[in-house]
């Protein structure tokens, strides 16, 4: 055994981690060197330093204070999370409100220019004529929107698409992991 | 404290039951802070630490792995909490929530005579602590005060048990070449001591 090996089969033996030849090849190491010899009293110094170790006893009311401390960011984010609920839902509401009504404007006035009730009555193909109607009805919106969907209409609902995935991700997160968002708020 | 106890709080404090959680804060508020205040060296700043911890471990409860010992995984992340708080010390200063709520703080020696006898020990074991770089100081605290086994630090820090084993020999090579300096200059000091006391006469 090498000094190199000796120090490092000291640290072993100190945390009784040395087999029964490790710890007598150590042993003799020892008895011819007096350097790692000197070292092994300095080891065993430590540990009697470290024998006394102690554990000081928790400050009183530790754990109530955890408690309350996690009980307050719990409820300061639930209200949190609440009032970003309602922010979104709101906007998301009032965006598709407004780009509907302007899409379907032209819609609206096709149709009623449509002699739908005069077809009902006389030919009596009323139920061909509310189908042809209705195919009708919906090219004029799919062509109406295809043709009017400009960056700023497909921005918008990419971005409602989005928030409305933000949310139900972090709604499923909290649920999961009671509040995902907290980690990084100690600071 | 049954395992078979210990098992069902963590389950319930999973699922976000406060209760069930203070169980386990009580169970490890020592360990945890002792480990906060052996690493800080300071008990005020171990305290918010170790609350500190607790809160983490609730909010990230999803990275408790079943297998896991509870307590390897909360006094992980009391150590990298207590490394973060080392590394970014000098920007750190204490609230006045803090300072007003200041406990008094009890000495771990009850005894007046012994805690007169052992302060010098206790200032020793506080200053080798210190000079310790903090991977250093994490495995000598573990190994020393918390009795834990070579593969218990490992899987605390994250590292792998040879990395633990050559990272506590370096440590006690590092204790020893101090302990050994202060033995000298003490040497050296009363030696003046001497020498100036034996050339007043
Ligand atoms: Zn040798």
């Amino acid at each position: 055994m090498r000094c190199q090996e000796a120090s490092s089969a000291m640290s072993l033996k100190m945390d009784q981690r040395l087999s029964e030849s490790e710890e007598r090849e150590l042993t003799e190491h020892l008895a011819s060197c007096p350097a790692c010899a000197e070292e092994q009293a300095r080891y065993i110094g430590i540990e009697s330093l470290f024998a006394d170790a102690r554990w000081l006893p928790v400050p009183g009311g530790f754990s109530q204070h955890v408690m309350r401390r996690i009980h307050q960011r719990r409820t300061r984010l639930a209200v949190l999370r609440g009032f970003l609920a309602v922010v979104i839902f709101g906007l998301v509401a009032v965006g598709t409100l407004a780009l509907l009504t302007s899409l379907l404007n032209p819609v609206f006035q096709q149709l009623v220019r449509y002699p739908f009730f005069a077809w009902l009555v006389t030919t009596g193909e009323g139920i061909a004529a509310v189908l042809r109607t209705v195919v009708y009805a919906l090219r004029l919106v799919l062509s109406t929107v295809l043709n009017s969907l400009t960056p700023y209409v497909v921005g918008y609902l990419a971005l409602a698409a989005l928030l409305l995935l933000a949310w139900t991700r972090t709604v499923v997160l909290s649920r999961r992991s009671s509040g995902m968002i907290l980690q990084n708020n100690s600071r | 404290m049954s395992a078979e106890l210990e098992r069902q709080w963590i389950e319930s404090a999973a699922a976000g039951d406060e209760e069930a959680f203070a169980k386990l804060v009580e169970a490890y508020q020592m360990p945890v802070y002792n480990l906060a205040y052996r690493m800080l060296g300071n008990p005020l700043e171990a305290e918010d630490a170790a609350q500190e911890t607790f809160i983490r471990a609730f909010t990230r409860f999803n990275t408790y792995k079943p297998g896991l010992k509870f307590s390897s995984w909360i006094l992980s992340i009391a150590s990298h909490h207590c490394i973060d708080r080392l590394r970014r010390r000098r920007g750190v200063v204490l609230s006045m929530e803090d300072i007003m709520g200041q406990r008094w703080i009890p000495d771990d020696h009850p005894y007046p005579e012994e805690m007169a006898l052992k302060r010098e020990e206790r200032a020793l074991i506080a200053e080798t602590l210190e000079m310790l770089p903090t991977p250093y100081r994490l495995v000598i605290v573990l190994r020393y005060w918390h009795d834990a086994s070579y593969e218990e630090i490992a899987e605390i820090t994250k590292d792998s048990v040879s990395a633990i084993k050559s990272r506590l020999h370096r440590a006690r090579d590092m204790i020893a070449t101090h302990l050994q300096k202060r033995e000298q200059s003490a040497q050296v000091e009363r030696r003046l001591a001497e020498n100036a006391l034996s050339r007043s006469f």
